[in-house]
């Protein structure tokens, strides 16, 4: 680490390390120094000229103005911010900068939260002394989410640096010079960027905005917020959800230095608008007619002991989800316990098996599971599998700033996503075939002849130099294409790399915001054993919490089918859905940004939420819901005191890991050796499926994949239609053409116009997720 | 003192015509600069710049012997070395004439340079509007080539260099030694932040050298004839010859070769021939491009060196003066001065950006007759922080402004008391 030297800030004395920003130094010291274009993730730049001060190296050497923001701090160095010189060359820039500044503040949306507005009151700023019209620009489209208002720019260039230096995007710049400088597109249109609600934040004045807050506007002071963990992936981004009177409004991201820092994605930020759907369930049903919620949980408890009585514990199921905390997870759990039931985690066997061998090597604390600023400092890439831009947004920002830093990334999966632009070598194999490649690396010797063809052979040993040469290699694998062989190969990949001198990182993009805490409690069924007890008719109750059966893959296609062979179902939900709509009793519970409770992200960090007491909020957090249906059942003693002692099953090394955690902490991640089992040794990757030649991948979008970012807002108009892809020399063997609308009706059951896409794998048919459910308004709503 | 033939050996400033063909070029000594530094190690081709004390002629007047140093010699990655040819500096023609006169002695120049530092590759940055330069240039490229000066193994001595011109896209911060960089790697012709200086990280992030075409020119004369040969024109801290021009109010307006120091006073009345406009006496002279403070008469002896003129408040600058008689009304020659560098400001740091076109606005009001009291204060409190930018551009704007301001305070009280004539 750096050398520790002391600086004086205006008589008092700052203990920095030598080369840190001196800046940075200051504001770390908890000295505010005026600035707009310094950002700690984006560095300085030199352009406001409002960070100025005297400085000079050491007490007994003349003092120069300089800009804070462009010198390193050296041992010695003495610093003035409150100089009259000093003061006031920053009251000329505020000045400066607000002589064409619209003076706005009281209907300006950013008012409250602006920086130029603190500045300008800070330097004393009050009195306007030119007489000359203002310059004027016209606004842009720039989609549905960020809102253009170009008037406001104060050109700290902070948006282009971070929109095409650090995110990587290229469809946004800054045009003109002098005093025409323009932040934008060359033309209106969507940002295409997954990370560009950031605009937002980044920029210190008003001039990015977020559309949809805007709409219904609330000052930033009357907002009401709780810090929370996004739930749209298993990245699990600090935000911060606000709330005014009891309408969801917005969300911001929330410091975690060690896991979103600043920044989140777009379907984290405008995705948390299903807390505003229509469909939002606000009362409870029991056999068709809508009751007090008391009176369901008490018909229902009364139910499952009745069935239970009747047909003994094994005919008593649930289902419960990765997208509900662990509470309620354990709460459900518990009540299953109570009844002598039965509890499965999973959507489908697949999906079981991967997440499950997936969070035993993220947990068992053998290799170490890098965190997003962790990511940031990889000197080396590989992806395996999937998609990082779809699966999990901010990892792709992460291995971005790798990237950018210089570390190689190799892309193996099926089809190129964004991030393949940025890589140093992407191959494209059929779904699967990514652990043959990779065992070629592992064993580290030329395969039997034919094994690899030659691009896959030239991929491994571009592979196997870089991985050598790296000190902190990383490893990325999706496990949303629920493919066992690809995580135990990605998994035995970066065991091997790990050497005495350096370990090599892993990091798996599980399917859902809680997959690792669903997958390390009670799971006593498998899915598909489950399904088959349904429709045998041994199942007589079931209950499933969280979870809409038609969109996440289980095997319930038919839930109306399904439901109908159980006597009775019982649907614990936020809002209405497919699922719902076909149980026997309804139980609402509190949306994610309105509930209590805990979250195991994809580094199995713990981290805690807390519910806001939001007024007329309709219901509570499931969990409570479901401890009181416990209740109901008389199991008295299981909860009490322990409430969630399953949850802290999960620890038993130090039970107050998680008991002892609290909202906005940085979170513990959780370790638990030997709690799954983890591949004894590589294994080979399952059969997979071909039909007319073709094997089916799914293409894990942002926009699109993900339910609740689908269930309402801004996001579900960023989703594509559906479509279908092939490698161009499928499409012409099957005689198809771009644009034609392609009949696969017969073996993957469906029918969508084709995309000719050179980046897929041939032999591949792609197919977007599209987790669209045509929306549900609820009678009451109707009524 | 009397004018020089030394960069301008081949060429009648009084009237560039054609430009110096190689066979010419030849005959008269060419490439013996050349010659002379192959027969040397690269460190003393350096040892005997630095010797010289050559000063860079691009306005700046650094010692180009201290700014050679700071490339990293055992570096063995790519080095480039560039020639400013951006010339946009209002009053300033001086690289016009060497670069259409002479062009082998730029190539020569440069392959000293090229070879000193061992930067095996070029570029010729030059102005927009100098294209029909730019081909005179590429002409000469071809003939340095067909010769063996220029390409692989350069008259067996086992150094190569390759040298190619790039027109800009035309603006005046081009010229600005970083943002000639970003705008030749094709990026906005913003400058970049110093340190680290281009000699560490330049184009493309390489060692680079940035030079002036005059202070290139200066080379093969240096290394033909020595660096004491070289200082005995000039004076002490001053060495050489300068290409020094008028434009403005004089009789004759052209440019000399002249030995460094030579008195302004001189350089208006014997050379320029003194007022253009019988009457009206000279009364203000800009002294090295339009981006130095003004000089008055009673500064008029001040010699034109770069240590003399900065000792008068000014800087020597390109040494191309920008002359003004009574019959100009400075506060519109203000006007003018500020339009140039509002159009001009790249749009990067904010007092350059608002500041300078808020003076501009208060300037052009007072010339239209609308000045009110008080804007002088509140211009010169402007003008005050253009000092603290982020490139010398905006210091540039502030030294013609700011001593408009204080030298000819009473022609703006005029105008202000004049409100509502126009
Ligand atoms: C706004 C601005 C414009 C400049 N324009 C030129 C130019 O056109 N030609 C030039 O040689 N130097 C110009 N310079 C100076 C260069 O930045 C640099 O100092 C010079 O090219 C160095 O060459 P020298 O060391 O040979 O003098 C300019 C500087 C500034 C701040
Ligand atoms: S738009 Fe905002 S972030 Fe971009 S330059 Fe203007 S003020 Fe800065
Ligand atoms: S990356 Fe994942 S957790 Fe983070 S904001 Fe996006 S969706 Fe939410
Ligand atoms: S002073 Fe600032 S705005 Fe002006 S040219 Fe230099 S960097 Fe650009
Ligand atoms: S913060 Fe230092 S110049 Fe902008």
């Amino acid at each position: 680490m750096a050398d520790n030297i002391k600086i004086t800030v205006d008589g008092q004395v700052v203990e920095t390390s030598a080369g840190e920003n001196l800046l940075q130094a200051c504001i770390n010291a908890g000295i505010l120094v005026p600035h707009f274009c310094y950002h700690e993730a984006l560095g300085e730049a030199g352009a406001c000229r409002l960070c100025a001060a005297m400085v000079s190296a050491s007490a007994d050497k003349p003092a120069r103005l300089e800009m804070t923001c462009m010198l390193k701090a050296a041992d010695g160095m003495v610093v003035s911010l409150n100089d009259p010189y000093a003061e006031g060359f920053r009251k000329g820039v505020i000045e400066d900068l607000m002589l064409n500044h619209p003076h706005d503040c009281p209907v300006c949306d950013e008012g409250g939260e602006c920086s130029l507005q603190d500045m300008t009151v800070t330097t004393q700023h009050i009195h306007r002394r030119t007489r000359f019209p203002k310059r004027t620009y016209e606004n842009q489209y720039l989609g549905p989410l960020v809102h253009h208002e170009m008037n406001r720019c104060i050109t700290c260039y902070r948006c282009v640096r971070y929109y095409r230096d650090y995110a990587l995007g290229d469809d946004f710049g800054v045009f003109g010079s002098r005093d025409r400088v323009y932040f934008g597109r060359v033309r209106d249109g969507v940002l295409q960027s997954e990370f560009s609600g950031n605009l937002i934040d980044v920029c210190p004045t008003g001039v990015f905005t977020n559309k949809i807050f805007r709409e219904v506007y609330s000052r930033p002071w009357d907002l009401q917020t709780r810090r929370s963990v996004c739930v749209n992936c298993s990245v699990g981004c600090n935000v911060l959800p606000a709330f005014r009177h009891t309408t969801f409004r917005r969300i911001v991201p929330e410091r975690n230095d060690e896991v979103n820092r600043f920044f989140m994605c777009d379907r984290g930020r405008y995705g948390g608008e299903f807390t505003n759907v229509p469909s939002r369930l606000k009362t409870a049903r029991f056999e068709g007619p809508c009751l007090p919620v008391e009176e369901v949980t008490a018909r229902t408890a009364a139910k499952l002991k009745q069935i239970a009585a009747e047909h003994g514990g094994g005919a008593i199921a649930a289902i419960g989800s990765p997208r509900a905390s662990l509470e309620a997870n354990a709460a459900l759990s518990m009540l299953m316990k109570s009844l002598g039931g039965r509890i499965s985690m999973f959507a489908n066997n697949a999906e079981r098996d991967a997440v499950r061998r997936a969070t035993a090597i993220t947990v068992s604390g053998e290799l170490n599971i890098a965190s997003l600023p962790e990511m940031e400092k990889a000197d080396f890439v590989l992806c395996v599998g999937g998609d990082v831009t779809g699966e999990a947004p901010m990892m792709d920002l992460s291995i971005r700033q790798a990237q950018r830093a210089g570390a190689p990334v190799f892309i193996i999966s099926p089809r190129a996503g964004k991030l393949d632009s940025f890589s140093t070598n992407s191959l494209r194999v059929k779904p699967g075939e990514e652990s043959s490649v990779l065992d070629h690396v592992l064993s580290g010797s030329v395969p039997p002849k034919g094994a690899l063809s030659g691009e896959q052979t030239d991929f491994a040993e571009a592979l196997i130099s870089a991985l050598g040469s790296a000190k902190h290699p990383l490893v990325v694998c999706s496990v949303l294409h629920e493919d066992i062989g690809v995580v135990d190969a990605a998994y035995w990949l970066a065991k091997r790399a790990s050497r005495l001198d350096r370990k090599c990182a892993i990091a798996f993009m599980f399917p859902s915001a809680n997959s690792v805490g669903a997958a390390l409690l009670r799971d006593d069924v498998a899915p598909e054993t489950l399904h088959a007890d349904i429709s045998a008719g041994k199942i007589k109750a079931l209950v499933v919490l969280e979870r809409n059966l038609a969109l996440d893959g289980s095997p319930f296609s038919d839930i109306e089918a399904a439901f109908s062979k159980v006597e009775f179902t019982c649907a614990i939900d936020f809002h209405e859905n497919a699922t719902t709509q076909q149980a026997s009793a309804v139980v609402p519970c509190a949306s994610h940004y309105s509930s209590f409770g805990s979250f195991l992200n994809y580094e199995g960090r713990a981290q805690r939420f807390d519910s806001l007491p939001i007024p007329g909020e309709w219901s509570r957090s499931a969990g409570e819901m479901l401890l009181s249906l416990v209740e109901a059942t008389g199991n008295e003693e299981a909860i009490g005191e322990a409430a969630f002692s399953d949850v802290y099953e999960i620890t038993p090394e130090s039970n107050t890991a998680l008991e002892a955690l609290a909202v906005g902490d940085l979170g513990n991640r959780v370790r638990l050796a030997g709690k799954l089992p983890v591949a004894k040794s590589p294994r080979r990757n399952l059969q997979t499926a071909t039909h007319n030649g073709l094997v089916a991948w799914n293409i894990e979008l942002c926009f699109g994949s993900e339910e609740l970012s689908m269930l309402h807002g801004p996001t579900r108009e960023l989703a594509p239609q559906p479509f279908v892809e092939l490698n161009p020399a499928d499409a012409e063997s099957r005689k198809l053409s771009e644009g034609e609308v392609a009949d696969f009706s017969a073996d993957f059951g469906l029918v969508a116009p084709l995309r000719l896409n050179a980046n897929l794998a041939p032999g591949v048919i792609a197919i977007p997720v599209l987790k669209t459910e045509t929306a549900i308004v609820p009678e009451e709503v109707k009524a | 003192m009397a004018q020089v033939k030394v960069l301008t050996k081949n060429i009648d400033l009084a009237n560039v015509g054609a430009p110096c063909d190689y066979q010419r070029y030849m005959d008269n000594g060419g490439y013996e600069g050349a010659k002379a530094a192959f027969a040397k190690q690269p460190q003393e081709v350096q040892q005997i710049v630095k010797d010289s004390n050559l000063r860079g002629r691009g306005g700046a007047g650094f010692p180009t012997g201290l700014k050679w140093s700071f490339v990293p010699m055992n570096f063995t990655g790519q080095k480039y070395l560039v020639c400013n040819c951006d010339e946009m500096e209002p009053g300033t023609f001086k690289d016009r004439a060497l670069l259409y006169g002479d062009p082998h002695q730029l190539i020569e120049g440069m392959l000293i340079a090229a070879y000193a530092m061992q930067m095996t590759v070029g570029y010729i940055f030059i102005r927009w509007e100098y294209r029909k330069g730019a081909a005179l240039v590429d002409a000469a490229l071809e003939e340095a080539r067909k010769n063996g000066w220029l390409g692989k193994n350069i008259q067996g001595s086992g150094f190569d260099f390759h040298l190619e011109t790039h027109l800009s896209a035309g603006r005046y911060i081009c010229g600005e030694e970083t943002a000639l960089l970003n705008s030749l790697e094709g990026l906005r012709a913003n400058p970049r932040s110093k340190p680290p200086f281009p000699q560490i990280k330049g184009f493309l992030g390489q060692p680079t050298i940035v030079n002036n075409v005059e202070t290139f020119g200066n080379l093969p004369h240096i290394l033909a004839h020595g660096a004491e040969w070289y200082k005995k024109m000039g004076t002490e801290t001053s060495a050489g010859t300068k290409i020094m021009g008028a434009s403005g109010r004089v009789k004759n307006p052209r440019l000399w070769e002249l030995p460094l120091g030579v008195s302004l006073r001189e350089l208006i009345y014997d050379y320029a021939g003194g007022p253009a406009r019988s009457g009206q006496d000279i009364k203000a002279v800009i002294p090295g491009g339009l981006s130095t403070p003004l000089l008055v008469p009673d500064e008029f002896d001040t010699l034109m060196d770069f240590d003399s003129v900065a000792k008068a408040g000014s800087r020597l600058g390109t040494a191309c003066i920008i002359v003004f008689d009574q019959g100009d009304n400075m506060v519109e020659a203000t006007e003018n001065i500020m339009r140039f560098y509002r159009r001009e400001s790249c749009g990067f740091c904010t007092p350059c950006r608002e500041g300078i076109p808020w003076i501009w606005n208060m300037v052009n009001a007072i010339t239209q007759r609308e000045g009110k009291e008080g804007d002088m204060e509140l211009m010169a409190e402007a003008g005050r922080w253009l000092s603290h930018t982020f490139c010398a551009f905006a210091p540039g704007a502030q030294g013609p402004f700011l001593s408009a301001l204080e030298k000819f305070r009473g022609e703006f009280e005029e105008f202000i008391r004049a409100r509502g004539a126009a």
